[in-house]
């Protein structure tokens, strides 16, 4: 019965794949139409706004990731595009280059591979949208990502939109966004990396990318990464009252073997149309230690995912169309009871629009239909049935942006409104099994430029999260679903200046401040209930103010300098008797990112310092609370030489900072990587340098 | 009238420079104060006792409740029974005021706290007449539960943390004496302590097959500072269960045997199988025979299997199978002589739900707390008739303990939070089930468990 269910949602998702595929053909021709009639717009008018674009910069097989200060998308809200292109060439992730970002907080359980989320302005995890080409990876049940199983290797940029995202680039309101592009190379590249490091680790990387016939173009690129994660800590036996009542270990069951994929082919379509066929595939086999001083010996936990896409947008990207599909599975094993395999079959179309309208006005829209089953199956636990669940969503956005040339003024104008639909095939205590959610989040936001190169921008915004499958029907089957839950909401604001200067001998100086009021409210808590089984209650809510600085300048004699501060001051607005007015826990007041860098020739050095400040983990603010963190880094890079090789040298937490991180995990301390990679395009430096030289 | 703590009821013995710490009973359950008879009643009848026992030369410390205590004289009773004590109780027969006697050496209330998310937890302790409390939070492990044994307070930091933790209570700052570890494999989960004698004790382990027997000595700071040495011994309870983990729960001492509820969930968190009693000889630590239960998953959370040391029964309580099914569980009651349950007293068909916690007043009256369909209550049990018979508190949120002293005040650790009500202690004469905290007593942090101290 149950598999006959799990299959009528599987064909509702293909059915729905197959009726996208088909609206996207008929979308073409509209497309088209529309594009005839931009095109005549373009010739009656005599000036054009051209959607303010960042001016990507062009790494290529540079030292480091750079930074610039706008999104590409969005430059009236206050954003942060890193360009990864060079990160293959070493061990970095996405959650550390994140993590660097002012205003971004990675809350790590562990070292590079481990359990990692993101929380952007004090949001917690699960209202930051993670996307992957525009792709949303947090799951109808489970919200939050693991920032771990994000790529790196085939990302040409991060893009992070702090509070405020465009329209064009999703639909759904949250309360910050993070796009991770994967690169889309133009001309035919080659390239290949491996590196060991401490713990266990090593990684392989390659990529290719070619014409195929004279207009379609392919890429692929695969990277393989494993650690035992043995990293040494002191473990107190649980008596955080006997420090004598312990001793040094290594941490156990923390291995990890993942391989990710990229496999990307585009061609025209027709003329003005160009048709992308992607497939992005992730497998991650984890020991899954738990705490420090809770850790089942042999838990696994191994993920499935892949996202098949088919995209087709006309040549100026003013619009396009998507459909993509997604499957993922996670296998939980070794906890015995717990044990339980997790499906997602998840199909969305999206559509993305935008043009000039008159000569002030530039008008984007959005809009997505989404699909999503979920099934749960447990394999040790007879007490715990098999459930399936599912979520229909139509998303619709639509943005103005309004410039007032005479007075370098643009006011951008956003409304976002979702509707959900939510069904579960059992049976939910004192509640229906099927439950509805909408929200509609309008956006304003004002850039003002009264000097060339400084700008002054200011946003407020509402944004939604709707309940997951588990918060609604205790999907996990140890938790009682709630489906009166309402969706956490929340409203952000900010205010602040960016000045880009232009100095002699500088090739770049930026400097920028934002103050940020961000009210978080119905967040939602699993709790045990008076039955005394958990249940997830729409409990808590906050205001997190703060200010963000930011710095970076590239100077003369290759010398560069990134630097970012972030205050915020994150209270609890619970009413709850011991709770309101403290701190929200793990979120530090303090933290602070530098990074300074020397680049001559073939050689680079970097310095990294990273501070965390001293916060607390606890909710009432009980506790001792987790000191300052302060780790130093160093990179050394040397290439290309002999034909396009490179090597990257790099020694993590050198001063063996064993602070615990946010949730009480042992973090590791001094680490050292080496990778040794090869690229056609370092050979084609290689070979300018030798002329050169 | 504030009371100066007194130590009526523990003894320091000094045998060749060797302190040994050894507890008389603090609180013995089913014992209240101008209740010889036991039934949980302050009757006249009580009170005819009384006076019968006074002309015939005999004595129970139940009955013995003048003079009464006083600044100078802080302790009830005078090792006697006469006349005025049989008056005292006729008076308090008719009136419902509360009564102190030789046995109530109740005078502090020690409480283990839990935020409302449980991500820390404390200690609090508060005068059981002034109701000043003092407290420090984020001492002690999320998972705590306390215990007063050999005349200290001992909290059982639980799943993730593991440990016995000695607490002072007698600092204001109530400061850790000695926390010791307890891991033994992956996550054993303590539940429950029993401290035998000064080198003696055993700990429940939920999460393990197997029973620990530890070394109480090692507790002191001065001996053995990593704790190294704090388990002398397991004893393998595996057997009582398929899955080799029978979910070891509360403990009890008996005439030199130990009685351990076993869950036997199987597999966790299923109810497959009814409860049963391991009993242990504690001169050996060799299993000796077992009871059977009729109810499933004795999962109560009194302080120690609950037993009547007048009526020489044991008291097994539990929900049975959890939340999905509220009219089994109960209590039960078994006879630790013949190794036989003499019966269940009251089915979760007839209590209103699935039982969490209960505290005896006599062999005919008891109090619980109840979880119902929408709600938990607190609620007064007649045992003969397998009934309740009043609800003295209902909330929605989680009521997670009670404890009744001698005097027959019933504490109850309400963790509600609303805009209404403030989370604290409430406290109810049992004699008229009147409530006599105006406001819940505030100590720091919501309440979780509690015992009470001399």
């Amino acid at each position: 019965m149950r598999g006959a269910i799990v299959n009528r949602a599987a064909l509702r998702a293909i059915a729905q794949w197959m009726v996208c595929a088909i609206t996207l053909h008929a979308l073409v021709g509209v497309a088209r139409a529309d594009d005839a009639a931009k095109e005549a717009d373009e010739q009656n008018e005599a000036t054009e706004l051209q959607p303010i674009l960042v001016e990507e910069k062009s790494p290529g097989d540079g030292a480091l990731p750079e930074r610039s200060f706008e999104t590409a998308e969005d430059n009236v809200g206050f954003g942060e595009t890193i360009l990864t292109l060079p990160a293959w060439q070493g061990f970095a992730s996405a959650a550390e280059l994140l993590g660097q970002s002012v205003g971004a907080q990675i809350r790590r359980q562990g070292g590079r591979e481990d359990f990692a989320t993101l929380s952007v302005r004090g949001a917690p995890a699960g209202q930051v949208r993670i996307l992957l080409d525009g792709v949303a990876l947090g799951r109808a049940d489970n919200a939050v990502v693991n920032m771990a199983d994000l790529p790196l290797d085939s990302v040409e940029r991060i893009e992070l939109y702090r509070g405020f995202a465009p329209v064009g680039l999703t639909p759904i309101s949250s309360a910050s966004v993070v796009n991770l592009v994967t690169r889309q190379p133009t001309r035919a590249e080659f390239g290949v990396a491996s590196g060991l490091g401490s713990f266990g680790s090593g990684k392989i990387s390659a990529h290719a990318a070619a014409p195929v016939g004279t207009a379609a173009s392919a890429a692929a690129f695969a990277t393989f990464r494993t650690t035992d994660g043995d990293f040494e800590y002191f473990y107190n036996e649980g008596t955080d009252y006997n420090p004598n009542d312990g001793e040094v270990r290594k941490r156990a069951n923390n291995q990890s073997d993942a391989v990710d994929v990229l496999l990307r082919y585009q061609r025209p379509l027709v003329e003005g149309l160009n048709l992308q066929l992607r497939d992005q595939g992730f497998y991650k086999d984890e020991g899954v230690p738990g705490l420090a001083r809770k850790f089942p010996p042999h838990a696994t936990l191994e993920t499935v995912r892949n996202t098949s896409v088919v995209l087709v947008e006309d040549d100026d990207k003013r619009w396009a169309v998507e459909s993509n599909l997604t499957y993922e599975r996670k296998d939980l094993s070794g906890f015995g009871f717990q044990d339980n395999r997790g499906r997602t079959l998840a199909s969305a179309t999206q559509g993305r629009w935008s043009r000039q309208l008159g000569k002030s006005n530039f008008v984007s829209g959005s809009a997505e239909v989404a699909y999503e089953t979920f099934r749960q199956t447990f394999t040790e636990s007879v007490s715990v049935p098999d459930s399936s669940s599912d979520r229909w969503s139509l998303a619709m956005a639509g943005g103005d942006e309004w410039t007032l040339a005479r007075w370098n003024l643009t006011a951008s104008l956003q409304l976002r409104h979702q509707e959900l639909w939510n069904g579960f095939d059992g049976t939910v205590a004192d509640g229906s099994s099927n439950t509805t959610d909408r929200s509609t989040d309008p956006r304003v936001g004002l850039r003002w430029q009264p000097l060339a190169g400084l700008a002054l921008k200011g946003n407020i915004a509402t944004y939604y999260r709707p309940p997951t499958f588990d918060e609604l029907f205790g999907t996990d089957g140890f938790t009682e679903g709630n489906p009166d839950l309402s969706p956490e909401t929340g409203i952000n604001r900010d205010i602040g200046w960016e000045w880009t200067a232009s100095v002699p001998r500088f090739r770049r100086i930026e400097v920028g401040y934002a103050y940020f009021h961000n009210n978080i409210d119905d967040v939602i808590l699993v709790i045990p209930n008076f039955q005394r089984v958990a249940k997830a209650i729409n409990t808590a809510k906050a205001r997190v103010r703060g200010h963000e600085a930011r710095l970076e300048l590239e100077g003369p004699h290759g010398f560069s300098l990134s630097a970012n501060y972030t205050y915020q001051d994150a209270e609890n607005r619970s009413p709850r008797e011991y709770e309101l007015g403290k701190q929200l826990a793990s979120l530090a007041p303090h933290e602070a990112h530098t990074r300074l860098s020397w680049t001559q020739g073939r050689l680079f050095v970097a310095y990294d310092a990273d501070l965390i400040g001293e916060h607390y983990i606890d909710t009432p603010n009980d506790k001792p609370p987790i000191p300052t963190r302060v780790t130093h880094s160093v990179a050394l890079g040397f290439g290309p030489f002999a034909g396009g090789f490179r090597v990257m040298l790099e020694a993590d937490n050198l001063g063996d900072d064993l602070t615990p991180d946010q949730i009480g995990f042992p973090l590791p301390g001094r680490a050292f990587f080496a990778t040794l990679s090869w690229s056609s395009e370092g050979a084609s430096d290689d070979r300018g340098t030798e002329n050169h030289d | 009238m504030t009371r100066p703590r007194h130590h009526a009821a523990s003894v320091r013995l000094v045998f060749g420079g060797v302190a040994l710490w050894l507890s008389l009973a603090t609180h013995a359950d089913g014992a209240l104060c101008g209740d010889p008879s036991g039934d949980g009643f302050v009757r006249a009848s009580d009170a005819l006792g009384t006076l019968r026992a006074a002309v015939d030369g005999g004595y129970d410390r139940r009955a013995d409740v003048r003079p009464e205590p006083s600044d100078d004289n802080p302790e009830a009773g005078d090792g006697k029974l006469t006349a005025s004590d049989a008056l005292a109780i006729l008076k308090v027969a008719v009136s419902d005021e509360l009564l102190d006697c030789a046995g109530a050496n109740q005078r502090r209330t020690v409480v283990s706290t839990a935020a409302y998310d449980y991500t820390s937890a404390g200690i609090a302790v508060v005068d059981i007449d002034s109701h000043q409390a003092h407290w420090r939070g984020g001492s002690v492990g999320d998972d705590s539960v306390i215990r007063w044994q050999s005349d200290q307070a001992v909290v059982i930091n639980r799943e993730g943390s593991n440990s016995l933790q000695v607490i002072d209570v007698d600092q204001p700052g109530l400061p850790t004496v000695k926390e010791c570890s307890v891991w033994d494999d992956f996550d054993p989960n303590p539940q429950d302590l029993v401290l035998l004698s000064p080198t003696k004790g055993y700990v429940t382990l939920y999460g393990s097959g197997k029973l620990l027997v530890i070394d109480p000595a090692i507790l002191d700071p001065a001996v053995d500072p990593a704790c190294d040495s704090l388990i002398v011994k397991r004893i393998d309870l595996g057997a009582f269960d398929g899955d080799g983990v029978p979910e070891m729960d509360q403990m009890v001492v008996i005439d030199g045997r130990l009685f351990v509820s076993l869950q036997r969930l199987n597999p966790y968190p299923q109810v497959h199988a009814p409860g049963k009693l391991a009993v242990i000889d504690t001169s050996t630590d060799t299993i000796i025979g077992s009871v059977d239960l009729t109810i499933s998953n004795p999962f109560a959370a009194t302080k120690g299997l609950v037993y009547d040391e007048f009526e020489k029964r044991i008291y097994v309580a539990g929900p049975g199978t959890h939340a999905t099914d509220l009219s089994d569980g109960g209590i039960e009651v078994v006879n630790p002589q013949t190794l036989q349950s003499e019966g269940v007293l009251a089915t979760g068909a007839e209590l209103g739900g699935d039982l969490f916690d209960f505290v005896l007043a006599g062999s005919k009256r008891a109090y619980g707390v109840v979880a119902g369909q929408s709600a938990n209550s607190v609620v007064e049990i007649d045992l003969e008739a397998g009934a309740v018979e009043q609800v003295l508190l209902s909330s929605t949120e989680l009521i997670s303990d009670i404890e009744l002293t001698e005097r027959g005040e019933l504490w109850v650790a309400s963790r509600e939070d609303t805009d209404e009500i403030n989370p604290g202690l409430r406290i109810f004469r049992i004699s008229d089930n009147s409530e006599l905290t105006p406001a819940p007593i505030p100590v720091g942090s919501l309440p979780f468990t509690l015992t009470f101290a001399p």
